[in-house]
């Protein structure tokens, strides 16, 4: 499974959607005069020289030859890389720094797929106790260690 | 005060225990940080910020430039045994380092990097303790108008030299600018571009974005790559140069260091500009110019001997005018402002202590890397045989606790998630980060200048050009974009791409 894109074409789109989304939030601003310009302005103005660059970018890219395979190998690292960060968010102040990191790094280094499953525990351990380590006993800065 | 009794109050400040403490931590972990692979002053930079946040002001600034210093001295150890640049500046330094440390004789080149680095070093020091304090006296006369402009000098300098397509790096820079302008409006209060979250009241934060673009989205870009194959890492062997050797360092560290100074100041030549600038020289004038590229001496003592006095003197217009002159003083830029510092030519006067500490210690942060990285380069290529599953997951876990710790704000691991994931789409398309992040960084006050000056001029546009510092900003901006769009359309600017 890939998906194959020409590289300008995504960034002319990234460019585009980024300038479109802050030249219609910048419209919803009050304008000032050119002595005391407004929250609109500024915003504005970039966003239509960002409009016309990804309008561009776009436009050339017919001509690009470049291109882009986002592989499905790609989804397993950016699902469980993610997925651990979302879950410390969500973990650290409901179930302390103890399960969260121990959590985390473990989910996160399941995306090198020839690791064995003994080197993930290992490693979520070694990572724990570093990091309380540093953080509660070397920085001394207050995080709750276990939920209770 | 005289330039004597500065330097004195510099080492005062220097030599105290915590902040020579907090220069030997920065120095070690920084060089830690350059060795292992992907990972450069940028990397180690956004992954140690976090840690200084907590110190005092004085104390996390001497620690976060020791990290930026150490990881340059670390990419190039990495560039001569491994023939893998740890960062591009030191991209330059692979071609004749690594064919040295092939024939045997790494140990020498690492010495020639070190002892280059460390004059380059401590003639950038000097440099930056001449000229910051002038540039900011006149600083004093710059006015919005003319901020404005010098911002806009620094934008584009630092995309005009760069690699890849100009239009769609001004793209990454304006994107970067607006990303800044999210959060509470400084004039009428308006929450702009915030969804209507209160979190983003203050803004997207610099943090996350640090850490996402240059620690999480190198993870997954990584990872997605098929497991490489073992770099061979070649021996150090003898370390001490003799005579012969030492004689032939001379002349390139010290056309290295004036190549060096001469670039570092200007907005946007970052370190990498300069080492490939200085191998050109040694192509140049260099005695053994036809060894060059066959693993001659003088090909790493002068990159690295310039890339360290750019790097020194890009502190300049950080220093002076509160300026970045590329990524990374950016990114100092960023941490001097959640210190609440407002870096500019105020700073001198304001906090003497904390200028003139951190100048001189930057010279002894060059003095540990000299004695930390010649006895010790065993133990930092340890570090390169470490697996990449230790890397990154080291890398997740402080990014995590790092960023939590700050704000105890746990959407800010979210947002640090998200830009994980832009900055892994953006590295996929080849568009660059450093200017989505030097963007960033200017974005709200490119537009308070902007703002201010219009106020000042009661709305007339000619002020821009009225005021010659702001005259002459422009001028040059102008001249950069088209010089630059002239040698990319030649193809000239292909030689001063880091070699990936």
């Amino acid at each position: 499974m890939s998906l194959i894109l020409r590289k300008d074409a995504v960034a002319g789109a990234f460019f585009t959607v980024v300038s479109l989304y802050f030249l219609s939030g910048s419209l919803q601003y009050e304008f000032g005069r050119l002595s005391n310009i407004g929250p609109a302005n500024f915003p504005l103005g970039l966003s239509v020289i960002l409009l016309a660059i990804g309008v561009v970018t776009l436009a050339k890219s017919v001509r690009s030859p470049e291109l882009v395979n986002f592989a499905g190998s790609a989804v397993r690292p950016i699902l469980l890389v993610v997925g651990a960060l979302v879950f410390f968010s969500l973990a650290i102040e409901r179930l302390g720094i103890v399960i969260a990191i121990f959590a985390t790094v473990l989910v996160a280094s399941r995306s090198d797929r020839l690791l064995p499953w003994n080197r993930s525990l290992l490693i979520a351990m070694v990572m724990t106790l570093l990091v309380v380590a540093i953080f509660r006993f070397g920085l001394r800065i207050y995080v709750p260690l276990w939920p209770w | 005060m005289s330039f004597v009794d500065n330097l004195a109050l510099g080492f005062q400040v220097a030599v105290s225990i915590e902040n020579l403490l907090a220069c030997f931590v920065g120095c070690v972990l920084g060089t830690l940080i350059g060795v292992l692979p992907g990972l450069g002053p940028l990397a180690a930079l956004a992954l140690l910020l976090p840690f200084t946040f907590t110190m005092e002001p004085t104390g996390a600034l001497i620690m976060l430039a020791g990290i930026y210093y150490g990881a340059q001295y670390g990419g190039s150890t990495t560039a001569i045994l491994v023939n893998l640049p740890g960062e591009p500046s030191s991209a330059i330094t692979v071609v004749d380092g690594y064919k040295m440390a092939k024939a045997g004789k790494g140990g020498i080149a690492l010495s020639a990097a070190a002892i280059g680095s460390f004059f380059a070093g401590c003639m950038g020091t000097l440099f930056l303790a001449a000229f910051a304090v002038p540039i900011s006296t006149l600083a004093l006369k710059v006015g919005p108008a003319d901020y404005f402009s010098l911002m806009l000098l620094g934008l584009v300098g630092s995309v005009a030299l760069g690699s890849g397509s100009l239009l769609k790096a001004v793209g990454l820079t304006i994107v970067g600018i607006l990303l800044g302008l999210v959060g509470s409006d400084v004039n009428s209060g308006v929450l702009r571009f915030g969804f209507n979250r209160l979190e983003l009241a203050d803004g997207l934060s610099f943090l996350c974005i640090a850490t996402g673009l240059f620690g999480i989205s190198e993870i997954v870009t990584n990872l997605e790559r098929p497991e490489e194959d073992r770099k061979l890492i070649s021996k150090a062997g003898r370390i001490w140069p003799d005579w012969s050797y030492l004689k032939r360092m001379v002349a390139p560290i010290l056309r290295g260091t004036g190549t060096g100074l001469v670039l570092g100041p200007l907005p946007g030549i970052g370190s990498m500009v300069a080492a490939f600038a200085a191998y050109s020289v040694e192509k140049k004038f260099s005695r053994h110019a036809a060894e060059l590229g066959t693993g001659a001496v003088e090909g790493v003592a002068a990159p690295e001997a310039a890339n360290n006095a750019a790097a020194q003197a890009n502190f300049i217009p950080l220093l002076s005018l509160g300026i970045p002159g590329g990524a990374s003083t950016a990114l100092l830029l960023g941490a001097m402002i959640v210190h609440d510092i407002q870096p500019g030519p105020l700073v001198i006067t304001k906090h003497p202590d904390l200028f003139w500490g951190l100048i001189v210690s930057m010279w002894v942060g060059n003095a540990m890397l000299l004695i930390l990285n010649l006895p010790l380069v065993g133990i930092w290529v340890s570090f390169l045989r470490l697996p990449y599953f230790a890397i990154f997951s080291a890398i997740v876990a402080f990014c995590c606790v790092g960023v939590y710790a700050v704000n105890f704000a746990p959407t800010d691991i979210i947002q640090m998630a998200g830009f994980g994931l832009l900055g892994y789409l953006l590295v996929k398309i080849d568009l660059p980060l450093v200017p989505l992040v030097m963007g960033f960084v200017l974005g709200p006050l490119v537009e308070e200048n902007f703002r201010r000056a219009l106020i000042l001029s009661q709305g007339d546009l000619q002020v821009f050009l009225e005021r010659p510092i702001s005259l002459c900003a422009l001028t040059l901006t102008l001249a950069l974009l088209a010089g630059s769009s002239i040698l990319r359309r030649r193809g000239k600017l292909r030689n001063l791409q880091p070699q990936e």
